[in-house]
């Protein structure tokens, strides 16, 4: 048992599970519902409600540190207006109805018109509620026309790291926020975003340790008051500023020669694919990006770039560069991702303690549920493709489905789908944890027609989306159901259900097998397997079936369990190994890929590609890029150029306008705006403006002010000198409040090639209203 | 030398209103309660209307309406561990964690006047976790909650804490040497149940 706990990172204080105190309070662990950190958490139960959160001590991601959402997570389910029963829309109004109602009508409407139904999800899903709709959409209906939120937050950090190394996740983990020199924050605010995460940098300056931090970014934030320098760059400089820092580091001679030529290849293009390019034409090729040019577009100066490159050309300095929604909600997101990892390569800082480019996650499953599982319209679990047979034939074989059940073409990325949605090329959509009606660029453009199509929603509360829905369904949030998170580090979390749903709320993952079961008996040929059983067919122990649309039924049984098992295969196709669900239980998560080692205990794995540790890496190659797009064990070098964003501000409209989050609130405040105390922290949104123009436009804190963009336009209370400060010129709205939606703002525009969109940046004008 | 006398006879007063207040708590235990009823003496401004949302959560900033600051240094200010008790004649609580420099991450402002967000919470938060255990009448009470985060006793037990846990003898700084934390109170040793 000692061995296997030092195997697991000592993990494995179980008799937590169901630790129960003096005055029958009990405690047991689970993910935080929140961010993508990944925090673990000790829920406290007592009398079948959540009564208290502790951090978790146990936990290696936070050692028992929270942030304030995390303690309030309890508090978000008590909302009083929770969801408790199905609501159907009935002569324009929504109105109560039965589960057997909701699901029936549910299944008529996709048997009406399969190919036209879609799925938007989220990277608040868990692992198998994503895997749920993954086998009932593709390898069920026949139709790929799934994608979650996660579209919106980080499909840029993930074809930034399939064209960079040809597999999608963190090399590195939070080990590495630990022993780093330096970290460099490309337009990121962990401060209020990763505030546990945070906390683990800055508070190593209270034991004595020295870490400095800078702050490249186009708005002072939280995050600035903790970094040594605030470096401010013109929005969308950052490309120009990436590929200033590696043309230093080759003019000084200092790149590291060796590690370039063992690990890398370059290549040119604006795709993902790209033509190879020579060393030295990689170097012409860099010459535009002298310090003057890069003073021109990203209004940084050559004592600045300097600074930074300096950084990255000492050898002995552990660098690590940390992003976010600042360098993946950008309409060169994939590039600038793939340009951050070539000042890492250039420099040989990647693969080491201390010394790594680290892709935060918004969400808390986004890596576990959207990327693991690959809720995407084009891809398939386990980081498969839609579009290779081979990878469909698999897929069938492994869920038992008829060949050539999933669909060839890939399905619609969050975009399209929205867009067909307006103009009705698709005529209905069911949407899971998470709420579009707030959250899609350009509202007006992408979902003022929601109200006419089939709109299911499974939420929790009201949201302005429900508002919208033709059928409403009232999900179990967070601790009300069993669940699994994968977070930013690749640590897979598993937790118990510790409380009921309220009323008549169920999971999820129930509701898509019910809806599933209803098609099966009105007699739709996909819900069958190759046996001609149900597709959704889960046995016992003894070889007994489980009917588990059956409410009652799906209760008594962990059905987590045997549909995690179920997706478990589908992980190892590409060495993301993720452990078995019971050693899940036993530990604070486990970081894949888990394998066994030779004494036959499960091991995890620290830092990917790296020899000693990551156990698919082939000795002797010290690092080892085996998923390598050319098939040599390396990765690439991307020359992707600076080019202006599509819009930028003129005489009309002559701010910028970035958008993002706050401390307080999760994404659109469904639950934490419901939580009193974070509401009454953070009631309404604001608009924040630089003090000079505040004063040009003699706007004082409180005013209302009027935005208006070529989109839409929004009446917003000033906020100046309060928690943030952005450059001059540019103003930032927090997308939170539902009764003042900045989308309707926001541009619509995305990466060509992440299809995600820019919420950083568009033009926008600023008036005292 | 001569100032001491004073001190102690009121802390022996205190001690006496202490243990009779105590005797009072031996009443049955009442049910949990919604923490927005409990208030307390609020030495820096705004009466509080909202509180800490149950026993272990981060208490909300008070005086949000005198301090607009957002930086977490000016926290320090006045709140830095070395000032201990007081400050300009007011009882200031000292941070309880010092290990922890992101003050805002987790204390938030509490601002009275924000109306609820569509709905009320039904929310309730678990309550105090009640007395420690002692030997006899006079012995001292153990500690009934981890320590994890509460390293500076006087934060909640001093002057500014409330009156039930007050300590009667602030002037005495080795909390630990007589009033032992509870080993099942701690998920990290041996058996340890884990209670806030």
């Amino acid at each position: 048992m000692a061995a296997a706990t030092a195997v697991l990172g000592g993990a494995t204080h179980s008799h937590i599970e169901a630790a129960e105190g003096a005055d029958g309070l009990q405690w047991r662990k689970a993910p935080c519902r929140f961010c993508g950190t990944g925090c673990g958490t000790l829920v406290g139960v007592k009398d079948g409600r959540v009564v208290a959160v502790q951090g978790d001590l146990e936990n290696p991601v936070n050692q028992g540190l929270l942030c304030v959402k995390g303690y309030h997570a309890g508090v978000a389910l008590y909302g009083k207006d929770r969801l408790t029963t199905p609501l159907i829309r009935k002569n324009g109004k929504l109105a109560p109805a039965s589960w057997d109602e909701a699901i029936d009508a549910i299944a008529k409407e996709i048997l009406r018109s399969p190919s036209t139904f879609s799925f938007y999800g989220s990277g608040q899903w868990t692992v198998t509620e994503g895997f749920s709709v993954m086998k009932f959409m593709k390898g069920g209906l026949g139709n790929n026309h799934v994608d979650p939120n996660a579209r919106l937050c980080m499909a840029s950090a993930v074809v930034g790291m399939l064209t960079t190394y040809g597999v999608d996740e963190p090399s590195g983990c939070y080990d590495d926020f630990d022993e780093c020199d330096t970290v460099i924050l490309w337009g990121n605010n962990p401060a209020e975003m990763h505030p546990v995460l945070w906390s683990r940098i800055v508070d190593r300056r209270l034991r004595g340790e020295k870490v400095e931090i800078i702050d490249l970014g186009t708005r002072r934030t939280r995050s600035t008051e903790g970094a040594d320098h605030y470096i401010e760059f013109t929005p969308q400089g950052d490309l120009a500023v990436a590929n200033g820092i590696c043309r230093l580091l080759i003019k000084w001679n200092k790149h590291d020669k060796g590690w370039i030529e063992r690990h890398c290849n370059i290549r040119q293009g604006e795709d993902g694919v790209g033509q190879p390019m020579s060393w030295d034409d990689y170097v012409k090729w860099l010459e535009t990006y002298t310090p003057e040019y890069v003073r021109e577009v990203a209004g940084v100066s050559e004592r600045k770039l300097t600074l930074l490159a300096e950084r990255f050309a000492d050898p002995n300095r552990k660098a690590l560069s940390l992003w976010c929604m600042g360098m993946n909600q950008h309409t060169r997101g994939t590039w600038i991702n793939n340009l951050v990892y070539n000042v890492h390569f250039l420099s040989g800082k990647f693969g080491k303690p201390g010394s790594t480019a680290f892709s935060l996650t918004g969400q808390p499953s986004a890596c576990g549920t959207c990327r693991e599982v690959g809720t995407l319209g084009h891809a398939l679990p386990g980081g498969r493709l839609v579009a290779k047979p081979e990878h469909r034939a698999q897929c069938e074989e492994f869920w038992n489905v008829p060949a050539g059940r999933i669909a060839p073409k890939p399905g619609m990325h969050t975009m399209a789908i929205f867009d067909a949605l307006q103009k009705g090329d698709l005529t209905g959509v069911w949407v899971q944890v998470t709420n579009p009606a707030q959250t899609i660029p350009n509202l007006n453009g992408f979902t003022s027609r929601l109200k006419d199509r089939f709109l299911v929603v499974s939420d929790v509360y009201p949201t302005v989306t429900t508002d919208l829905a033709t059928v409403v369904l009232p999900s179990a949030l967070w601790v009300e159901k069993n669940g699994i998170y994968g977070n930013s580090e690749r640590r897979t979390q598993q937790w118990f259900k510790m409380v009921d749903p309220p009323g008549d709320a169920r999971d999820d993952v129930w509701q898509v097998l019910a809806v599933a079961r209803r098609l099966y008996e009105l007699g739709h040929p996909g819900m069958k397997n190759k046996d001609g059983e149900f597709l959704f067919t889960f046995k016992d122990a003894k070889g007994k079936p489980i009917e588990a649309w059956k409410w009652d039924v799906f209760k008594a049984n962990n059905i987590d369990r045997l549909l995690y098992e179920e997706y478990r295969p589908f992980t190892q196709m590409k060495h993301k190994d993720v452990a078995p669900y019971d050693e899940l239980v036993k530990a604070r998560g486990l970081r894949w890929p888990v394998t066994k080692n030779e004494a036959g205990q499960w091991r995890e794995t620290k830092r990917r590609f790296v020899e000693g540790d990551d156990p698919f890496v082939e000795a002797g190659r010290g690092v080892d890029f085996y998923w390598g797009k050319q098939g040599d064990h390396k990765a690439t070098i991307w020359a992707r150029p600076y080019v202006a964003p599509p819009e930028v501000p003129d005489e009309k409209y002559p701010f910028w306008l970035c958008t993002g989050r706050v401390l307080e609130h999760w994404h659109t405040g469904t639950m934490t705006r419901r939580v009193p105390q974070l509401n009454a922290a953070m009631p309404e949104a604001y608009v924040e403006l630089h003090p000079v123009n505040a004063a040009e436009l003699g706007i004082n804190t409180g005013d209302k002010v009027r935005l208006k963009s070529r989109r839409g336009e929004l009446l917003l209370p000033a906020w100046i000198n309060g928690r943030s400060m952005p450059q001059k010129g540019m103003v930032f709205v927090p997308f939170f409040d539902e009764g003042r939606l900045i989308n309707l703002v926001t541009l619509d525009a995305y990466c060509p090639l992440s299809k995600e969109p820019d919420y950083k940046k568009c033009a926008v004008s600023v008036e005292r209203a | 030398m001569k100032t001491r006398i004073p001190i102690v006879l009121l802390a022996g007063a205190a001690a006496l209103v202490w243990t009779a207040a105590r005797a009072a708590d031996d009443a049955p235990a009442a049910k949990p309660r919604v923490f927005a009823v409990i208030t307390r003496a609020n030495t820096a401004g705004v009466r509080p209307v909202t509180d800490r949302a149950f026993f272990g959560a981060p208490p909300p900033i008070r005086h949000a309406g005198i301090i607009a600051s957002e930086r977490n240094t000016d926290c320090l200010q006045c709140h830095a561990k070395e000032n201990r008790i007081e400050m300009r004649h007011q009882a200031i609580a000292p941070v309880p964690h010092a290990e922890f420099s992101q003050c805002t991450q987790c204390h938030v402002k509490a601002n009275p006047a924000v109306k609820p967000f569509r709905t009320e919470n039904t929310f309730v938060g678990l309550d105090l976790p009640g007395k420690g255990s002692r030997a006899h009448s006079l012995a001292p009470p153990t500690v009934p909650h981890k320590t994890f985060m509460r390293g500076n006793c006087i934060a909640c037990h001093g002057p500014t804490g409330l009156w039930r846990i007050k300590s009667p003898h602030p002037y005495r700084t080795q909390c630990v040497q007589c009033h032992a934390a509870e080993a099942k109170q701690d998920f990290t040793r041996p058996g340890g149940k884990g209670s806030l």
